[in-house]
C-alpha cells in the first residue's frame, strides 16, 4: 500500500470511529439526567469517545500491512487505552470548559456564541490529544506522539468548535454531534497521516512478494521486521524470514540495520550486512524479502 | 417572585420606625423585613469533582433554617436540589472588595456658605475615611469618580493609607464637567471590578440624577463617545459580572431608576440626608455582605448551558430571583432519545472495518516483470510484464519494453534473458547497469531486485518459486 493509500485509510478510520462513537455518545447524553454526577458522565463519555477513536486508529497498522492478528491487538490496546486517555481528557476539556464557561457567562455578550464554540473546541482538543496520544504509545514512538499532540489539538478544536456552533443554531440536533465527530476523527487520522511522514526517520518500502509496494514508516526509534505477528513490518508468505529477522535502530548518526538473534540472511544492496547506517536507495533483503530505504509520497 | 425590598425610606430612623409600627399594627413582617434572599453569586469551581455548586446569599438571618433551593434549565420547570451545608457569615474570612463610586459633579460641592467640610463632598469623604476605619482585615477599597469624566483614583486595595490618600484627592470638577454620567461609571466600575475574584460590591454615591452629556447635549461624550447605557444594561452587566450594587442617594434630587437597578443586582438603595447617616449606610451595607451566607448544595443534571437556580428561605414561601451558571457538557445536549436507527452508523463502521480485516490487500504476482521505480516520466506504478527468452529493455520504439524520456538510456540498453529449464532470469548489458547499487553487466535476477539503468529505475519480480 503507498503512502497515499495509506494516508487515505487513516483519514477513513478516524471517520470510522466517529460513527462508533456517535451512537454511544448519543445514548449517554440522553441519559445526562440519570447520572449522579458530571464526573461519573464526564469520564463516560470520554471513555466512550476514546474507546471507539483508540480501537480504530489503533488498528489501521495491521490492517495496512494485512496482518489479522496485529490489526486485532491493535483494535484492543486502541480501545483499552483509548477509553482510558479518552476518560482523562474528557474531565481535563470539561473542568476547562466550566472555567471558560463561567468566565464567558460572567461578560455576557453578543458574542458569547462564538466564544462558548471556541471554548468547545479547546476542551475537545484537550480530549483529542489524550486520545491521539494513545498510538503514539502503543507503536512507543515520540514521533507518533508529537503526530497525535498535532493531529489531535488540531481535531479536537476543529471538531468540538463544530459541534459547539451546529449546537447553538440547532439545539437537540444529534447530527451536529456527528458532524463534530466526523471532522474529529477525520482531523485526528489525516493529521496522522501527514505529521507521521513529516516526523519519521525514513522508510521503507517492500519491493516483491505479496505485500510488494507496502511502504513502512519509522515513525520510532527502533522498527522491528520479522515473519512474527508482534513485529513492526510482518513479513507473511516470504521464505527465509525468521520471526524476529532483522531491527532498524535510529540513532543520531542514521538509521541503522541489525540482524535478529537467528536470521539466515541479511544483507544490504547484495552485500553482507556492514556497521554502517542506510543510504538513501539501500536496498535491503530480509530472507527473501526486499525493501528499498529512503523517503517516499 | 420576591425580590429583597430594600429601598428605604427617607433616613433609617424613619426606617427603623415604620417598621417596628408595621409589626406591631400588623403582626406580620414587615415588607424589606421578610425572609427573602438574594443571590449575589455563584460559585461553581466544585461542580465537576463535587458536583457541589455554592451560592452567596443575602438575607439570611440568625434562624433561616429552612433554607431550599431549587434548579431549572429553562426558567420555569424547578426542581428541589439537596442544601449540604449553610455557612454564616461566608465573607468575613476571605473579606469583600468594596468600589466606592462618589459622585464629583459641581452640585457636591457648591452650597452657599458651607466650606467643603460642611459640602456634602466633604461629607462624604468623611464617611468614606470612617468605613475605611471599619475594614475587615481581608477587605479591600477601590475608589473612583465621576461627573462628565470617570477617574479612577484607587484601584482595590488592601492599602487603606492609598485609598485615603486618594480620597484627599479628589478636586472640585471644573465648569466643564457639568454632567452627571451616573450609568456609563457604575459600568466602567464594573467592568473594573470584574477581574478582581471573590465577593464584589460598588458603592455608587450621587446627589443628583442621571445626566448623561451625550443625550443632553448630542454630541459625543469626551470620556465615553456616543454610547448610552441605561440602567437595566448597567443592571445586566453587574449581575454578568457577579457584582453588587449599592445606591446611596446623598441629597434632594434622586435618580429615578437607580433604587431598582440596586435591587436587580441584589443589592439596595439608601437615602441619606448627612454625614452621619451616611456613615451608618455604609456600616450597614458592610454588615449585610459580612452577614451573607453561603449555601452548599447538590447540582442537578439536567442538560442545557444554562442552568437556573433560586434560593428561598423559608421553604418555599418566599423565593429569590433567579440567577444562572454555566453548565454545559463537553459532548454537548440532548432531549430527545435515541432510535434503533442511530446504531446504522455503528453497523456501518463495524461492516467497513471487517471487510478490510477479513480483506488481504496483496496481490500476488502471477507473472514475472517490471515496475517503474524511479525515472523520468511520472508513470510509477507501470508495469511491464516479461514474456519469452529475450526481453530488450531501451529508449528504442524497436525494444520489447521501451523506456522512453530518458536521453541517457540506450536504444536496447539491458536484455533480460529466460533460462526455462532453470526458470531464472538473467539481466546483461553493454551500457551502464546496476543492480541494487551496484555495477554488474551481467546479474541472475531475484525477486525486488533494483535495476538502474543511466537512471531509470525499475523493480524486478516473480512468482514466488514452490507455490
Amino acid at each position: 500500500m503507498s503512502l497515499t493509500l495509506k494516508r487515505l485509510f487513516m483519514a477513513l478510520f478516524g471517520l470510522l470511529g466517529a460513527l462508533v462513537a456517535w451512537p454511544a455518545l448519543s445514548a449517554l447524553r440522553f441519559l445526562q439526567p440519570r447520572f449522579p454526577g458530571y464526573l461519573v458522565f464526564t469520564l463516560a463519555q470520554g471513555a466512550a469517545a476514546g474507546l471507539a477513536f483508540g480501537a480504530m486508529l489503533g488498528s489501521i497498522e495491521g490492517v495496512v500491512v494485512s496482518s489479522r492478528a496485529k490489526a486485532l491487538r491493535g483494535l484492543g490496546f486502541g480501545a483499552l487505552y483509548g477509553a482510558l486517555a479518552g476518560a482523562a481528557g474528557a474531565a481535563a476539556g470539561q473542568l476547562a470548559m466550566f472555567a471558560a464557561g463561567e468566565t464567558l457567562f460572567r461578560s455576557a455578550s453578543a458574542r458569547l456564541g462564538p466564544a462558548l464554540a471556541l471554548s468547545n473546541g479547546v476542551a475537545w482538543a484537550i480530549i483529542g490529544l489524550a486520545i491521539a496520544l494513545t498510538e503514539g504509545l502503543r507503536a512507543r514512538s515520540p514521533r507518533k506522539l508529537a503526530a497525535g499532540l498535532a493531529g489531535g489539538t488540531v481535531g479536537g478544536l476543529l471538531g468540538g468548535a463544530v459541534l459547539s456552533a451546529l449546537s447553538y443554531a440547532r439545539p437537540d440536533d444529534g447530527a451536529a454531534l456527528l458532524a463534530g465527530l466526523a471532522i474529529f476523527g477525520l482531523a485526528i487520522g489525516a493529521s496522522y497521516a501527514v505529521f507521521e511522514n513529516r516526523f519519521s526517520f525514513g522508510a521503507l518500502k517492500l519491493l516483491n512478494g505479496p505485500l510488494k509496494n507496502k511502504e513502512y514508516l519509522l515513525a520510532s526509534r527502533r522498527l522491528t521486521i520479522g515473519s512474527d505477528d508482534a513485529c513492526d513490518v510482518v513479513l507473511k508468505g516470504y521464505p527465509g524470514v525468521a520471526p524476529l529477522h532483522a531491527v532498524i535502530r535510529a540513532g543520531k548518526d542514521g538509521s541503522r540495520l541489525e540482524p535478529g538473534p537467528d536470521s539466515p540472511r541479511v544483507a544490504v544492496n547484495d552485500e553482507p550486512l556492514g556497521d554502517r547506517p542506510l543510504r538513501q536507495e539501500d536496498v535491503i533483503a530480509i530472507g527473501k524479502a526486499k525493501f528499498i530505504y529512503g523517503y517516499f509520497g | 417572585m420576591t425580590t429583597r425590598a430594600i429601598t428605604r425610606p427617607a433616613t433609617l430612623a424613619a426606617v427603623s420606625m415604620a417598621c417596628l409600627l408595621a409589626c406591631l399594627t400588623a403582626g406580620a413582617t414587615p415588607a424589606w423585613g421578610q425572609t427573602v434572599a438574594a443571590i449575589t453569586q455563584i460559585d461553581g469551581a466544585s461542580l465537576l469533582a463535587r458536583q457541589r455548586v455554592r451560592l452567596y446569599v443575602a438575607g439570611i438571618d440568625d434562624g433561616a433554617d429552612a433554607v431550599r433551593v431549587q434548579e431549572s434549565a429553562d426558567g420555569r420547570n424547578w426542581e428541589d436540589r439537596p442544601v449540604e451545608a449553610v455557612t454564616e457569615a461566608a465573607n468575613a474570612d476571605e473579606g469583600v472588595t468594596f468600589f466606592f463610586l462618589l459622585d464629583d459633579s459641581g452640585s457636591m460641592w457648591s452650597e452657599a456658605g458651607v466650606d467643603e467640610a460642611g459640602s456634602r463632598i466633604g461629607q462624604a469623604k468623611d464617611a468614606a475615611r470612617r468605613f475605611i476605619a471599619r475594614l475587615g482585615p481581608a477587605d479591600r477599597l477601590g475608589l473612583a469618580v465621576f461627573n462628565t469624566r470617570y477617574w479612577r483614583a484607587a484601584e482595590p486595595t488592601a492599602d487603606r493609607a492609598a485609598v485615603s490618600a486618594a480620597i484627599d484627592e479628589i478636586a472640585r470638577p471644573s465648569r466643564d464637567d457639568a454632567f452627571t454620567e451616573l450609568y456609563q461609571s457604575i459600568d466602567r466600575a464594573v467592568l473594573e471590578l470584574a477581574a478582581y475574584p471573590g465577593r464584589k460590591a460598588i458603592v455608587v454615591l450621587s446627589d443628583g440624577e442621571d445626566y448623561p452629556y451625550a443625550a443632553r447635549t448630542g454630541s459625543p461624550s469626551p470620556e465615553f463617545g456616543e454610547a448610552a447605557v441605561p440602567p437595566d444594561e448597567a443592571a445586566e452587566r453587574a449581575i454578568a459580572e457577579g457584582v453588587t450594587c449599592y445606591a446611596v442617594r446623598f441629597g434632594p434630587d434622586r435618580d429615578p431608576d437607580i433604587g431598582a437597578m440596586a435591587e436587580r443586582t441584589g443589592g439596595a438603595a439608601f437615602d441619606a440626608a448627612d454625614g452621619l447617616e451616611l456613615a451608618e449606610v455604609y456600616a450597614t451595607i458592610r454588615n449585610d455582605l459580612l452577614r451573607e451566607a453561603a449555601v452548599d448544595y447538590r447540582a442537578g443534571m439536567a442538560p442545557g448551558d444554562r442552568r437556573y437556580v433560586r434560593v428561598s428561605l423559608d421553604d418555599g414561601g418566599n423565593w429569590s430571583a433567579p440567577r444562572y451558571y454555566y453548565a454545559g457538557a463537553v459532548f454537548g445536549q440532548a432531549r430527545s432519545a435515541p432510535g434503533w436507527l442511530d446504531l446504522v452508523p455503528l453497523l456501518l463502521a463495524a461492516a467497513v472495518w471487517l471487510a478490510f480485516w477479513l480483506l488481504k490487500l496483496e496481490r500476488p504476482m502471477d507473472r514475472a516483470g517490471l515496475s517503474l521505480l524511479y525515472g523520468p516520466r511520472d508513470a510509477r506504478t507501470e508495469v511491464y510484464a516479461l514474456s519469452g527468452a529475450k526481453t530488450v529493455i531501451g529508449g528504442s520504439a524497436d525494444a520489447d519494453i521501451t523506456l522512453a524520456g530518458n536521453p541517457a538510456m540506450a536504444a536496447d540498453h539491458a536484455t533480460i534473458l529466460f533460462d526455462e529449464l532453470r526458470g531464472e532470469y538473467t539481466i546483461a548489458a553493454d551500457a551502464e547497469l546496476r543492480v541494487n547499487n551496484r555495477p554488474v553487466k551481467r546479474k541472475r535476477l531475484e525477486p525486488g531486485d533494483v535495476i538502474d539503468m543511466a537512471g531509470t529505475v525499475v523493480v524486478f519480480d516473480e512468482p514466488t518459486k514452490g507455490k
